[in-house]
């Protein structure tokens, strides 16, 4: 995986929310810090066009993202912070079989997936349930289910351990330390990103550190605690 | 492949839903729409109490035979005081503002009325999976959708939205109560119909957001 920001700028109205960004991303764990509403949402949104840029360019794997936006988004898995405004379908198995259609229009091997991506994650127990039904932490197992059913080529968190207790907090961030997928988390959750290889500090509509989590981390401690 | 150390079951939580496999569930999804639109315009149409009181019966009868008996899951959340509480508070509501000042024959007429509907519907939702009511809708504006007066997939999956969001929207609405009269507000209809309008669009943009990063182009 290799995502490239060509001088990338963001601006709404008169405020500037990315300022010519220039990074190259192709490690396998790289984590977003920085303080709320310093622009880590908008940078990772831009990397699957759910943002577009106002000057500058994002490139995934060659391909210029706004250009190619479909074929970007069936690579890029998006994880958002929030799993109710994620899950669109009452039952769990109907959602994760909404975002497989366009791909896998065969009914039996959609079902397939369904149920082996529920058996990666051991939730297949909740498989026929109503989503208004789940826990918190449930329902962030699940819209990761229905991410990694797509067979994403690689992984986009926005804050995933934010609303979960303890127990659903460690079971997720195990299941994220075994994908085999790159995976770029934004987090808050500095313990989560201290195995990561590369960790961002996202400030002032620019990146202030970058580096591994071993040095940037503890700079980003001293820095900003 | 995740660890077995990390097996973790899900809490076993009793669900609403009727057990798989009564006669209804093997009735497919088109059938059951066009039996539910039939004998909705029916009710609608006829005034005659005795037919809205053996359509009530037979609507009663349906219900009981695949919730079977009512309410065996036992759980909180499943019992007749949370589940059909607030429709049957609506329902006696009209009955008894149309008994008050129409007598008693025609809020007779009415309570027959929506009860036989309401016990069809849930009988119809309860067996009936949300995707394939999606494709009835789906299948039934593809006329539409030729003449392009509109987009049949886009309408099916805002239908199966809806769905998913009448609890969600609930929980929402009883949190802005909450945070409101934790403040000391009274409840005013103003005071909640701002956040709430305020949030459910925050939630529609995340949720377009949300549909177009599976690719799925919700704003085309």
């Amino acid at each position: 995986m290799i995502i490239e920001f060509e001088a990338v700028s963001v601006e709404r109205g008169s405020r500037i929310i990315l300022r010519e960004i220039n990074i190259s991303l192709s490690e396998s764990r790289i984590g977003i810090v920085g303080p709320n509403g310093a622009g880590k949402s908008t940078f990772v949104r831009l990397i699957n066009g759910l943002i577009s840029p106002s000057a500058g360019r994002v490139v995934f794997n060659g391909l210029p993202v706004l250009e190619h936006l479909n074929a970007v988004r069936q690579q890029v898995g998006f994880l958002f912070q929030n799993p109710d405004n994620q899950i669109v379908f009452p039952v769990v198995h109907e959602d994760m079989a909404f975002g497989l259609k366009p791909t896998l229009p065969d009914k039996a091997l959609r079902a397939a997936r369904i149920q082996a991506t529920l058996a990666q994650l051991d939730v297949v127990d909740l498989s026929e349930r109503a989503v208004h039904t789940l826990s918190g932490g449930q329902k962030q197992l699940v819209a990761l289910a229905c991410v990694l059913c797509m067979q994403p080529d690689v992984l986009v968190l926005d804050e995933p351990t934010t609303q979960l207790d303890l127990r659903f907090r460690n079971r997720l961030l195990q299941i994220i330390g075994q994908l085999h997928q790159p995976v770029i988390a934004i987090s808050h959750d500095l313990m989560m990103l201290e195995s990561f290889d590369r960790v961002l500090v996202i400030d002032q509509a620019t990146v202030q550190a970058d580096g591994p989590a071993a040095e940037v981390l503890p700079w980003y401690r001293a820095h900003y605690a | 492949m995740v660890s077995s150390a990390l097996r973790m079951t899900s809490p076993a939580q009793p669900s609403n839903a009727p057990p798989k496999g009564t006669w209804l569930h093997r009735w497919p999804a088109g059938l059951k729409l066009l039996f539910l639109f039939t004998m909705g315009s029916a009710l609608v149409l006829t005034d005659r109490l005795i037919i809205l009181g053996v359509a009530t019966i037979v609507a009663g009868l349906v219900c009981l035979s695949i919730h079977w008996p009512p309410f065996k899951q036992g759980a909180a959340s499943s019992t007749p005081s949370t589940v059909f509480v607030w429709p049957l508070m609506t329902l006696g509501a009209i009955v008894a503002y149309i008994g008050f000042f129409s007598g008693l024959e025609q809020a007779l007429v009415v309570l027959c009325r929506l009860l036989a509907l309401l016990l069809f519907a849930v009988s119809v939702m309860a067996t009936t999976g949300v995707t394939a009511m999606m494709a009835v809708v789906e299948k039934v504006l593809q006329p539409f959708d030729r003449w392009g007066w509109l987009r049949a997939d886009k309408v099916a999956l805002m239908f199966g939205i809806s769905l998913r969001l009448m609890p969600v929207l609930l929980d929402q609405w009883h949190e802005i109560r909450e945070a409101q009269a934790a403040r000391g507000h009274r409840a005013s209809p103003l005071a909640l119909l701002v956040p709430m309008l305020v949030r459910t669009l925050q939630r529609a943009n995340e949720m377009a957001d949300a549909i177009d990063a599976r690719g799925g182009s919700s704003r085309r």
